[in-house]
């Protein structure tokens, strides 16, 4: 499920909501993306997330599968009812296989496992920046 | 029947079978027919009272009526030994005696005390009019004048008077059937007043010594009375078949109906027999009114329970009186181990009979007790079986901690410090020697290798997929990762409780485990099934065999995780034919 990047170095207006209670990885993620041109957006948990991506209209969110207060399936749900239109990458350290019909149940656009994530391989779900 | 009293009962048999030959002398009553009945009359009596001395141990009546059985005997002894010194004398002195003990037995049957004291005083009247026409008779009869004369002196003579002797003999002959008379009312009286459960037994009892007591009052009156007057009222008195009709109906009447008594007597056996079968079934409380009033006949006998310090309440837990005995009533209580655990109330009557009471509220104490026993065994399993669901459920949510806490602790550092490293070798780019940049790419490496070593160790404590998708994907996904090629069919959908579902989960995972290290095989098939509220878990190889849940701990823990999870664990294994483990797992409500 992890894409191949098809546009390597998007333009710097394309937004990502980076949703994941752990501040570590929020960090490396926030650096590994503005190096890219990315503009980083963060939220620290589910409602957090949800809030944000209603306020930031980002072009892309990175969606932990373990939140604390809800899990990620059943956020990605609650953006998709809730209107939003960028796609939801689900990432997580447990593989694809053992999360594949939440995963699809979820309506996510995809998911990269956390150990594989890089520039690229976001870059692919963005396609060509407008 | 023990080898004593059946030779009591065999020895009036015996001993007129041997006697018979010999009875051919003079006297007026060697008509043979007369002879049988008189034996048969004691035999009878013999018979009842051991039949009673079985079924009433405790009583002395079963004795009484024996000894009355062997005394009756004692008037016959001058057919016997008509010629041997005294004995005619003692014959005919003290036969009779067997009324006083027949007299006691009607009024205290099928038990041993006199219920009332008139009754001790009537037996005692019937003793006293006995022992005074004994002493009387001994000391005033002449050979020849009241018995048969046999050439031997009376020893005993004081007062040599035929007149004084025969009319005095008349006088108490006569105050005796006046006291067993008295015996016989009392008898028909004291029929009214005991329990339904004595009274049938003692209706032919009392029919027959009501039968005993009038017409020996009838026959004594008859003899008082002057021969003419006699012969008018019974003018059948002198013919020769007199005797016989008279030993039937006076003799008979009452040792028949002791022995019908007795024959109809409960043993303490049967009652407990009863008692026991009526238990069948529970709740014991519900079933044990109904069953004493079976067993002992009592239909207005109740059983009431403590119900704390003061308050008893009957069988179906309705409030009720505190437990007293009343006149007629009486309260036997029902003790274990230093309580009163409930309390018999019940005819007074039933006391006549300590045996029965005795082995009743024995049984209905140990039907208690194992009540009690049950009880807490049961709940003792139940807390046991509790218990280990507990300890299985803490197990579980402990390696769900730790899973998680791997998940969101050193997997989370590990991944950051990936993404970092990675960052870091771009940022190099190619300005970095080719030393750092191997090193760099080594570190990665690494870190990439503990990452899934991590997750495969989080995996196996609580597989995601186990908990995101369910049982049946987790399956697939242990079957996919087994190296031996594995079949697998699930033949239901959707999700179970998540015990059942981590329960057949690990079974299934340690059944592969197994294969892979141990069974050599070619091929595994799993199966989960649903049938009648059970899920049925199916690992089956065609490996090496042989393996034994006592040999490795891995099969044994998954013997107990299935038993703690309230299902059954197998395990098919012999040696070059595979193995099958199997669970079958409750899955509840």
């Amino acid at each position: 499920m992890t894409a191949h990047p098809v546009n390597p170095r998007p333009g710097p207006a394309h937004t990502v909501l980076v949703i994941d209670d752990h501040e570590g990885f929020r960090l490396r993620m926030r650096r590994l993306l503005e190096r890219e041109g990315y503009r980083v957006v963060e939220g620290v948990d589910g409602a957090d997330g949800i809030r944000r991506a209603v306020g930031e209209r980002p072009d892309l969110i990175l969606l932990d599968v373990n939140l604390p207060d809800a899990s990620g399936f059943d956020v990605a749900t609650r953006l998709h009812s809730g209107g939003a239109t960028a796609p939801i990458i689900l990432i997580s350290t447990h593989p694809a296989t053992d999360l594949a019909d939440s995963i699809r149940r979820s309506g996510a656009a995809g998911f990269i496992d956390k150990a594989d994530l890089s520039a690229p391989a976001i870059a692919a779900f963005l396609g060509s920046p407008s | 029947m023990t080898s004593w009293r059946r030779l009591l009962i065999a020895a009036p048999v015996v001993v007129f079978a041997a006697t018979w030959p010999l009875i051919d002398g003079p006297g007026f009553r060697t008509d043979a027919l007369a002879f049988i009945t008189d034996a048969v009359t004691g035999w009878i009596l013999v018979a009842a009272g051991l039949v009673t001395w079985s079924r009433r141990p405790d009583s002395r009546t079963g004795v009484w009526l024996v000894a009355a059985g062997y005394l009756w005997y004692v008037g016959d002894l001058y057919f016997v030994l008509p010629s041997v010194s005294i004995v005619p004398l003692l014959s005919f002195g003290l036969r009779g005696a067997y009324d006083v003990l027949l007299a006691a037995a009607l009024l205290t049957f099928p038990g041993s005390r006199f219920s009332r004291r008139p009754a001790r005083l009537a037996v005692l009247g019937v003793a006293a009019t006995w022992g005074a026409r004994a002493v009387t008779f001994l000391i005033t009869a002449r050979p020849g004048f009241g018995y048969p004369d046999n050439g031997t002196p009376n020893p005993f003579l004081l007062f040599d008077d035929g007149a004084l002797a025969h009319n005095l003999d008349l006088d108490l002959t006569m105050a005796r059937g006046v006291a067993i008379l008295i015996v016989g009312l009392m008898a028909a009286v004291r029929l009214t007043r005991v329990s339904p459960a004595t009274r049938r037994v003692l209706m032919p009892v009392t029919i027959g010594g009501v039968i005993w007591a009038t017409t020996t009052f009838l026959v004594d009156l008859g003899a008082l009375v002057d021969a003419n007057v006699r012969g008018q009222l019974l003018p059948w008195a002198h013919a020769a078949w007199w005797p016989v009709p008279e030993y039937l109906v006076r003799g008979s009447a009452a040792p028949v109906g002791f022995l019908v008594g007795a024959l109809m007597l409960r043993t303490a056996r049967s009652a407990v027999v009863d008692l026991v079968t009526g238990f069948e079934g529970r709740p014991l409380r519900a079933r044990l009114e109904p069953s004493l009033r079976s067993a002992i006949g009592d239909p207005g006998l109740r059983v009431l329970y403590p119900d704390g310090d003061t308050s008893w309440s009957d069988g179906t837990g309705r409030t009720a009186g505190a437990p007293t005995a009343s006149p007629g009533i009486a309260a036997t209580p029902i003790i274990s181990h230093g309580q009163t655990r409930a309390v018999l109330l019940h005819d007074a009557a039933l006391l006549e009979d300590p045996g029965l009471v005795g082995a009743v509220t024995a049984t209905v104490r140990l039907a208690i007790d194992n009540e009690q026993l049950t009880e807490d065994l049961e709940a003792q399993l139940e807390e046991t079986r509790a218990s280990r669901r507990r300890i299985v459920d803490a197990a579980d949510a402990e390696r769900q901690r730790i899973e998680r806490d791997l998940h969101d602790g050193a997997q989370q550092r590990l991944v950051s410090l990936a993404i970092s490293l990675r960052m870091l070798g771009d940022s190099l780019g190619d300005e970095a020697s080719s030393e750092v940049r191997d090193e760099l790419s080594a570190a990665g490496t690494e870190l990439r290798e503990a990452i899934e070593e991590l997750r495969e160790l989080a995996h196996g404590l609580d597989p995601a997929i186990l908990r995101e998708s369910g049982l049946g994907p987790a399956v697939r996904s242990l079957a996919e990762r087994c190296p031996t090629p594995t079949r697998v069919r699930i033949e239901f959908d959707g999700r179970l409780a998540r015990p059942i579902e981590a329960t057949a989960y690990f079974v299934v995972a340690e059944a592969l485990t197994n294969v892979t290290k141990h069974a050599s095989a070619t091929a595994v098939a799993v199966s989960l099934r649903l049938d009648g509220g059970h899920l049925l878990v199916e690992v089956e190889d065609d490996g090496l065999g042989g393996a034994s849940a006592a040999s490795g701990s891995g099969l044994r823990g998954l013997a107990d995780r299935v038993a703690a999870a309230g299902g059954r664990f197998d395990l098919g294994s012999v040696a070059g034919r595979g193995t099958r483990v199997a669970a079958v797992l409750p899955i509840g409500q």
